[in-house]
């Protein structure tokens, strides 16, 4: 027999081959009896082959499918199902004679046998053409759990490359160094490649919304076209998590007080770097920054002589004052989820902001940038009563050094003089509980929600990319946003600028 | 004894080759199709024909009405794959003298083409 094999291989190749391009002929026409034909005519000839060299699963499948074909032969017609299988039945096919080529055992028939029985007595088979083909998987399907795992050990990693890279370098043994160095590139590739497994389309958020916007518009008696632009763009799971009620509440509002009888909402997502910028705009009726002024003297937001000297951008953000709104009626919706000082607060929390862009009569455009993750954030060193802190620099805008002389105190506030502007400063540590030590102070300004602090600290180490990790809930830590471990094995504590006002 | 082999395989056809010819038998010619047999009987005049059912352009059984309209006599085995009982026993009724069903033994082959010759 052994001499045969080679024919056999070679020959049942050429007839895989034509079952191939009849199966396609059969796709495009379904009545082409001669193909229907040749393609029983082919399994038959398996058939034989592949009994006489004892291939008994190919051949009993082949017998099979004669059998299931009869049908096909005698209507001219063969049904889609059918040809669907056949797509399956040719993988396990090729499955076989390669197993027989290397000279393995041939692939169990029993699971094709089965579905062709459920075919011939006309019960529901569900088809998945190419999934014989699996032996090239090219997706799998993995728990976020498992992921999340994943990530803190190299998180974990990570740390420890930088306590190695330390401790190598003071040993001076320079190919002990070289090692550590290589090893620490691969542990920052893996963790490069563990973020972007975490990454998912924006699409996974935004899908939801053309379904909600359309029932909403509907419950108005509004007409509404919705467009999502940039859905493919990914970003962190971490951010996925957060983004759909502050969207939501964006929508609402767009649909709510911008779009009065029909109009346009987009959504549109775009990549800037490490940033991710997503609007929600309108051509609805925009914001009558007047209307804005009026209702914040009325409601003591600010003063009338204030409001003299708003411009366009402290008006916006008059918007997101908790205090304040400018619908008069609750609409069924607008009274229900998150209102936008929150959305703000969230936004601006998560290392992000909130622009407004409006021009009243044409329409508002609201967008939220975010980083990409937040998982790993860069972050600024610096040290209060000899302990290591870090300020996540998406809020910082410059540093500067300053005797405490210089600083001034009116009415129990210190401030800065500052070029031409007074800025506030917050003494971080006596926040913390720590004396206060007198001499040369280093001050980081921050910006958070629209206003500039400066806060003192005992001096800065420098940027570091930090991998931050969530403090218990359990603690009270308004004033801290999370924590990290420092590249000593030290851990620092993530100042939140929202709390230390 | 010279012998035409029809199979649509080459595989078959090699196989079958060896048998015969270690039986003793010379195969004079080869056709994969039917129409291609019914052309090799006339040229070759075979004593004996192997003939598959399951061909393109012509099926065994139409090849062998064909045959034994040009020679009455004509001595032909079906050798046809297992689940073609009803077109083996058409094949008899239209003149095949005798049938193996592959897998075969090449005993089984010699066996059966000693018995048409007999016949």
């Amino acid at each position: 027999m052994a001499n045969y094999l080679e024919l056999f291989i070679s020959e049942t190749e050429q007839y895989i081959k034509q079952l191939d391009k009849e199966l396609l002929n059969l796709e495009s026409n379904k009545k082409n009896l001669p193909s229907i034909l040749e393609v029983f005519r082919v399994f038959h000839t398996i058939k034989g082959m592949a009994q006489t060299m004892g291939f008994d699963d190919l051949a009993l499948v082949s017998h099979r499918i004669e059998d299931l074909l009869g049908d096909a032969k005698s209507k001219g017609e063969i049904n889609s199902i059918i040809l669907d299988f056949l797509f399956v039945v040719v993988d396990f096919l090729n499955e076989s004679l390669q197993a027989i080529k290397d000279k393995k055992e041939t692939p169990p028939s029993t699971e094709i046998i089965d579905i062709i029985e459920k075919l011939k007595k006309g019960e529901e088979v569900k088809i998945e053409r190419g999934k014989k083909v699996a032996k090239e998987i090219t997706e799998i399907r993995i728990k976020m759990e498992k992921l999340d795992k994943l990530f803190n050990l190299t998180n974990e990693l990570m740390i420890a490359r930088s306590r190695l890279l330390i401790l190598s370098r003071q040993t001076g043994d320079s190919g002990l160094i070289a090692t550590t160095e290589t090893v620490s590139r691969h542990i920052s590739s893996l963790q490069d490649e563990v973020m972007r497994l975490r990454m998912l389309p924006l699409l996974t958020v935004f899908e939801f919304f053309p379904r909600w916007l359309r029932d909403e518009a509907k419950r108005q008696q509004k007409g509404v076209e919705f467009a999502i632009v940039g859905g493919e763009i990914e970003v962190d799971r971490s951010i996925i998590d957060v983004l759909k009620e502050p969207l939501l509440h964006l929508l609402r509002n767009a649909l709510d007080h911008g779009i009065q009888e029909k109009g346009t909402i987009s959504l549109t997502a775009i990549r800037e770097r490490e940033r991710i910028r997503i609007s929600v705009s309108d051509n609805g009726r925009g914001i009558n920054l007047e209307e804005v002024r009026q209702q914040a003297i009325e409601r003591n937001i600010i003063t009338t002589v204030e409001a003299q000297y708003l411009n366009k951008e402290d008006l916006y953000r008059i918007l997101v004052n908790p205090n304040f709104s400018t619908k008069k009626t609750v609409s069924t919706i607008s009274g229900r989820g998150i209102g936008l000082d929150i959305v703000n607060s969230t936004i601006t929390k998560l290392g992000g902001k909130l622009e407004i862009i409006s021009e009243f009569g044409k329409g508002s455009c609201f967008t939220v940038e975010l980083p990409l993750s937040l998982a790993i954030v860069r972050g600024m060193i610096f040290i209060l009563n000899g302990q290591r802190f870090a300020l996540p620099l998406s809020y910082i805008q410059e540093t500067f050094y300053a005797e405490e002389l210089s600083f001034k105190t009116v009415y129990h506030r210190e401030l800065y003089p500052l070029r031409d502007e007074i800025l506030p400063l917050v003494r971080v540590g006596e926040k913390l509980g720590y004396p206060s030590k007198p001499g040369r102070k280093s001050v980081i300004v921050s910006k958070y929600q629209g206003i500039r602090r400066g806060f003192v600290t005992d001096g800065i180490i420098g940027e570091e990319e930090i991998v931050v990790k969530k403090l218990d809930p359990l603690l009270p830590h308004t004033l801290f946003s999370g924590c990290s471990i420092h590249s000593d094995g030290l851990p620092i504590l993530i100042l939140d600028p929202g709390g230390l006002g | 004894m010279r012998v035409l082999i029809v199979d649509d395989a080459m595989f078959m056809r090699r196989m079958l080759a060896d048998i015969l010819e270690k039986g003793g038998h010379t195969v004079c010619g080869e056709a994969s199709t039917g129409k291609e047999a019914v052309e090799r009987y006339r040229e070759l005049k075979p004593d004996l024909v192997t003939m598959d059912i399951i061909m393109p352009d012509m099926s065994g059984i139409e090849a062998v009405k064909e045959i034994r309209k040009i020679d009455s006599k004509a001595k032909i085995l079906m050798v046809s794959a297992m689940g073609q009982q009803a077109l083996v026993l058409e094949a008899v009724q239209a003149g095949a003298l005798d049938y193996v069903v592959k897998p075969f033994q090449p005993s089984r082959v010699l066996e059966s083409i000693e018995r048409i010759t007999k016949k």
